[in-house]
C-alpha cells in the first residue's frame, strides 16, 4: 500500500515540476511562443500552461498531491507520528494558500495628496463597517543620493479623520481585517478647471466632469502653446489662464502644480497568520523528522 | 581595493588546487587554503562597506557570498570530505570566483536598495539560500564520485559517501524551505502577497519538489538518488543563473 502513495506522490510531482517549468517560459510575459499551429501551441492551450496558476489543472494536482499526502497519513502508511504531522501540516498550508488566493480580496487605492477616499468604496461587498474615509495628508520620497532610485517612500495618511498614520514599504497598517501596503507612487502636473461655480483638479490625459459635462483633458500641446479639451466628440483649444470658449461654457484653465499620488494596495489578510504559524511549525517539524527521528 | 582583493583570492584558491593535484604536504594546502578564505572575507566585507548593504543583492555578491560558504565548508569541517575528493570542491569554489572576476563591469555596480529589500528577512532569506545551494552543490560532489567511482554500494566507503550525500540533502532540503517560507513572510510584509507565482518563486519551487521527490522513492536505490541529486542541482543552476538572466521578474535583480 505504500508503493502506491509514493508511486502517486511521484507521478503529481513529476508533472506538477515540468508543467510548472514550462509555465515560466509561455507565460505571456515571459515573452516566449510557439508558431500558432505547432504542437506545442496545442499543448499549451490545452492545458492551459500560459496561465497555469490560475488554471484548474494547477489546482487538481496540487489539490490530489493533498489526498495522497492525506491517505498516506490516515491510512497508517506512515507510521511515525512525526512524520505525519509533517505531512498533514503541508497539506493544511496547501489548502490554507489556495483558500485565502480564491477568497481573500485585493485591490488598489491610488490617493492624491490632499485627496480623501472611502474604503468601503473599493470593497467588493460594502458593509457599513467600512465607511472608513482615508486621507493622504502628505507623500514623502527619498531617493538615494545620486540616483533616481528611491530610498523610502511614505504616506502620511489620516485614518477616520481622527488618526494619522505613517504607511511605508515594509511597515503596513492594519484597518479591520483589511491590510493597507505602500505598493508605488506616481507623480502628476495637476490643472484645475474652472466653469462658472463648478471646478475640477485633473492631471493631463484624463476624464473629469464640470458641471455634470464629461470632458477630457488633452497633453499640453507645445506646437501651438494651447490645451485641447474634448466634449461631445469635438475639441477645443485653450491657453493657459485664459478663459475660452468650450460648448457654449466658459473655461478657464490654472496650473496647479506636481503632486504625488500613492498607490496603496489593500489586502484582505484573513487566515494568513494561521498560514504563516503553520508555515513555521512546517520547518520546525522538517528539521525535527530529519535530525531526531530515523526514516521510516 | 575590492578587484585587486578578488583576483588576490582567485589566484590563492588557483594555487591550492595546484598543490592539491601535485599531491604535496595537505597542511601546507590548508595553509593556503585559509589564506584564500581570508581574502575572500576581506573582498566580501570590503563589497558591504562600499554597497552599504551584506553582498546578498546581486549576481556578483552573491557569487561571492556563495563560493565562501562552501570554501568554509571546504576548511572548516574537512575531515568530512577525503583528501582525495577534496580538488572537486576547490574546483567549485574557483568556477565560482572565476565568473565573479570575469563577469561585465556592468553586473559587478552597486546598485542602490529598492525600499522593499530594506527589510530585516533579507539577513535570513539569501542566507538560508545560500546555505541551501552550499549544501547541494557538496550532495552534487559526491552524487558524481559516487556515479564515477562506480562501486559496490554495499562497500563501507561507498555507504559513507551516500551518507554524506543524503545529509547534505536534508541540510539543503531544511535550507530552502526556510528560504521559501522566509521570502514568502518578507514579500508579505512588503507587498501583502507571500506568493505571486513569480518564475524565481516557481522555481524555488521547482527545487523543493524536485528534493521532495529524492525524498520519496519507493526502491531508494544510490544510483536513482545520485541521479536525482545532479537533477535537483541543474534545477537550482538554473533557479539561480537561468531564471535571473532569460525570465523577467520581481526577483530580476537577484
Amino acid at each position: 500500500m505504500r508503493n502506491v502513495y509514493l508511486r502517486c506522490f511521484q507521478v503529481l510531482t513529476v508533472l506538477l515540476i515540468v508543467a510548472l517549468a514550462v509555465s515560466t517560459f509561455v507565460a505571456p510575459e515571459a515573452g516566449f511562443r510557439f508558431r500558432p499551429d505547432s504542437y506545442g501551441a496545442y499543448l499549451v492551450e490545452m492545458l492551459s500552461l500560459d496561465h497555469f496558476y490560475n488554471s484548474s489543472l494547477n489546482v487538481v494536482l496540487w489539490v490530489a498531491l493533498c489526498i495522497a499526502m492525506l491517505m498516506s497519513v490516515f491510512l497508517k502508511v506512515r507510521h511515525s507520528f512525526a512524520r505525519k504531522s509533517l505531512h498533514f501540516i503541508l497539506v493544511m498550508i496547501i489548502l490554507l494558500v489556495f483558500y485565502d488566493k480564491a477568497v481573500n480580496q485585493r485591490f488598489i487605492i491610488p490617493i492624491r495628496e490632499g485627496q480623501e477616499v472611502n474604503l468601503a468604496n473599493f470593497v467588493k461587498n460594502p458593509d457599513p463597517v467600512y465607511e472608513i474615509p482615508l486621507r493622504l495628508l502628505k507623500f514623502d520620497l527619498q531617493l538615494h543620493p545620486g540616483s533616481t532610485v528611491p530610498g523610502a517612500f511614505n504616506s502620511w495618511l489620516l485614518i477616520n479623520r481622527t488618526d494619522t498614520t505613517l504607511l511605508a514599504v515594509n511597515k503596513p497598517v492594519a484597518v479591520g481585517r483589511y491590510m493597507l501596503y505602500q505598493n508605488d507612487y506616481k507623480m502628476d502636473y495637476l490643472l484645475e478647471v474652472i466653469s462658472g461655480g463648478d471646478t475640477s483638479i485633473t492631471p493631463f490625459n484624463a476624464t473629469f466632469f464640470l458641471n455634470q459635462r464629461e470632458i477630457y483633458l488633452h497633453k499640453f500641446d507645445d506646437s501651438t502653446r494651447t490645451f485641447r479639451i474634448e466634449t461631445e466628440g469635438k475639441e477645443y483649444p485653450i491657453s493657459l489662464g485664459e478663459v475660452g470658449d468650450v460648448a457654449g461654457q466658459k473655461i478657464q484653465i490654472v496650473p496647479v502644480g506636481a503632486k504625488y499620488t500613492s498607490i496603496i494596495e489593500v489586502v484582505d489578510v484573513t487566515g494568513v497568520n494561521i498560514l504563516a504559524l503553520f508555515a513555521l511549525i512546517y520547518l520546525v517539524a522538517l528539521a525535527y523528522n530529519f535530525w531526531w527521528k530515523q526514516p521510516n | 581595493m575590492e578587484q585587486p582583493l578578488l583576483i588576490i583570492t582567485a589566484l590563492l584558491y588557483l594555487i591550492a588546487f595546484i598543490i592539491l593535484m601535485t599531491g604535496a604536504r595537505n597542511r601546507f594546502c590548508l595553509g593556503i587554503n585559509w589564506m584564500a578564505i581570508l581574502a575572500h572575507f576581506g573582498e566580501l566585507i570590503c563589497r558591504s562597506v562600499s554597497a552599504g548593504h551584506p553582498p546578498f543583492t546581486n549576481l556578483y555578491e552573491t557569487l561571492l557570498l556563495l563560493s565562501f560558504l562552501v570554501a568554509l565548508r571546504l576548511v572548516l569541517w574537512r575531515r568530512q570530505i577525503e583528501n582525495r575528493h577534496r580538488w572537486l570542491v576547490l574546483l567549485m569554489v574557483m568556477t565560482m570566483v572565476g565568473a565573479a572576476v570575469f563577469l561585465p563591469p556592468s553586473l559587478k555596480v552597486v546598485h542602490p536598495l529598492m525600499p522593499a529589500l530594506n527589510s530585516f528577512w533579507m539577513y535570513i532569506h539569501v542566507p538560508a539560500y545560500f546555505f541551501g545551494y552550499m549544501a547541494l552543490i557538496l550532495a552534487f560532489i559526491y552524487a558524481l564520485i559516487f556515479l564515477f567511482q562506480g562501486k559496490n554500494e554495499s562497500s563501507a566507503e561507498v555507504v559513507s559517501l551516500l551518507k554524506k550525500m543524503n545529509n547534505e540533502v536534508k541540510i539543503a532540503f531544511l535550507f530552502l524551505n526556510i528560504g521559501l517560507v522566509t521570502g514568502a513572510i518578507w514579500a508579505y510584509k512588503s507587498w501583502g502577497n507571500y506568493w505571486d507565482w513569480d518564475p524565481k518563486e516557481v522555481w524555488a519551487l521547482i527545487n523543493i519538489l524536485t528534493l521532495g521527490f529524492y525524498f520519496h522513492l519507493v526502491k531508494p536505490k544510490a544510483t536513482k538518488k545520485a541521479l536525482i541529486v545532479i537533477l535537483a542541482f541543474l534545477t537550482i543552476v538554473f533557479t539561480y543563473l537561468g531564471v535571473s538572466f532569460l525570465i523577467s521578474g520581481i526577483h530580476s535583480y537577484a
